[in-house]
């Protein structure tokens, strides 16, 4: 369960379209090598797409994992409901927080393959 | 998918809870018929660990066995009950009760089921 | 049967079917309870009485209930000096229903109870199939 959606941010970048980057199946956040020279210098790397995909993804890959053993544990009753409810829904806004993070960054590598050399 | 895990015992749970349905129909239908003794699932617990799996088949096409096995759950007398004068061992007070915690642990596994199934689905889009 | 929610449906049905009937029969007790022969010495309203057995459904292999008889409560009738009544006998004794007003009305209560317990379980047992509708629905 885990990885399957924790594999969100590797798989929804186009390989090929970017050096360097290898499809992701797990939490590792993908190397972003930009094509057009020069474009390289201008992210800053704290707050490159990068790293906040990687810590999103990081991020919800845990809530995940927790929210997936809070739920078996309600399935079987030994865990209280509000903790469920709580889970399940911290890990759907987390995932929500990825999903938002992956397509900016899809937005804004179509962008820049856009323009004139 | 490596998914297994939460749908397959959720699946249990459910497929559990509906066999307890229709014992609890079954002890309240009836309710007034001499001799009869009312009846039950085993614990959650105790009935996983039986080896109750019949996979699903459907008459001509076979199907690959799946995940969630269809799982048949065997009812037993529910203890401690004092028989009436007529040998009826239902109390419709346990009945009920058993009945609204059912609906509610139905309640609450679906939702959950439903809850990590959009998870899935909105993860895979585009 | 492979869907055990609409088994829980088709047993409760039939229990409300056989609680149905045992209300019907308790009313009737009730509603003949002065009821006396028109004759002289004749023999008033007999109390009826319904008994209950549990049935498997062999098409569907459910667990139900249907009534199993109908019959007549042998207790004798009492009997009140009335003489002058039509069906006063040569002594001036009235033969009456062997009916008592409050053993109906309560067993009226627990028909009502059975019923009611019934409907519950039809209710829940539609709302659970709702919830999983609902999965399929994307709710």
């Amino acid at each position: 369960m885990i990885d399957s959606i924790s594999g969100v941010g590797g798989r929804a970048l186009p390989a090929g379209s970017v050096d360097g980057m290898a499809p992701s199946s797990s939490v590792a956040a993908p190397k972003m090598t930009p094509t057009v020279s020069g474009a390289a210098s201008i992210a800053q790397p704290d707050h490159d797409f990068a790293t906040l995909l990687g810590n999103a993804i990081s991020e919800f890959g845990q809530k995940m994992r927790n929210a997936e053993a809070v739920s078996i544990g309600g399935v079987k009753g030994t865990a209280a409901l509000q903790d469920v409810v709580e889970h399940v829904m911290s890990a759907e806004q987390s995932l929500q927080a990825v999903i938002a993070v992956r397509d900016k960054v899809i937005s804004a590598y179509q962008e820049i393959s856009r323009m004139a050399i | 998918m490596d998914d297994l895990a939460l749908f397959s015992i959720g699946s249990d749970r459910n497929r559990w809870l509906a066999t307890r349905s229709a014992a609890l129909a079954d002890n309240i239908a009836n309710a007034d018929t001499p001799g009869f003794k009312a009846r039950d699932v085993p614990t959650f617990e105790a009935a996983l660990s039986s080896a109750n799996v019949a996979m699903l088949r459907t008459n001509g096409n076979h199907l690959a066995p799946t995940q969630f096995g269809a799982r048949t759950f065997d009812l037993v007398n529910r203890p401690g009950e004092v028989p009436k004068h007529s040998g009826n061992t239902v109390s419709l007070e346990t009945e009920l009760a058993n009945l609204g915690e059912t609906r509610s642990q139905h309640s609450l596994v679906s939702g959950i089921l439903g809850a990590f199934h959009r998870m899935l689905l909105s993860s895979s889009k585009g | 049967m492979a869907d055990e929610l609409k088994a829980a449906i088709i047993s409760s049905a039939s229990g409300l079917r056989a609680q149905s009937t045992r209300i019907r029969i308790v009313s009737e007790n009730l509603a003949n309870a002065s009821a006396t022969a028109t004759v002289p010495g004749g023999d008033p309203y007999a109390r009826k009485t319904i008994s209950f057995a549990q049935e498997l459904d062999r098409a569907n292999g459910v667990n139900t209930v249907r009534v199993n008889s109908i019959g007549r409560d042998p207790a004798p009738y009492p009997a009140q000096h009335m003489p002058g009544h039509p069906a006063a006998d040569s002594k001036g004794y009235v033969k009456l229903a062997n009916v008592n007003p409050l053993v109906e009305l309560s067993d009226m209560r627990e028909a009502h109870r059975s019923y009611e317990a019934n409907l519950q379980m039809v209710r829940q047992a539609r709302e659970m199939i709702g919830d999983l509708i609902d999965l399929l629905k994307g709710k």
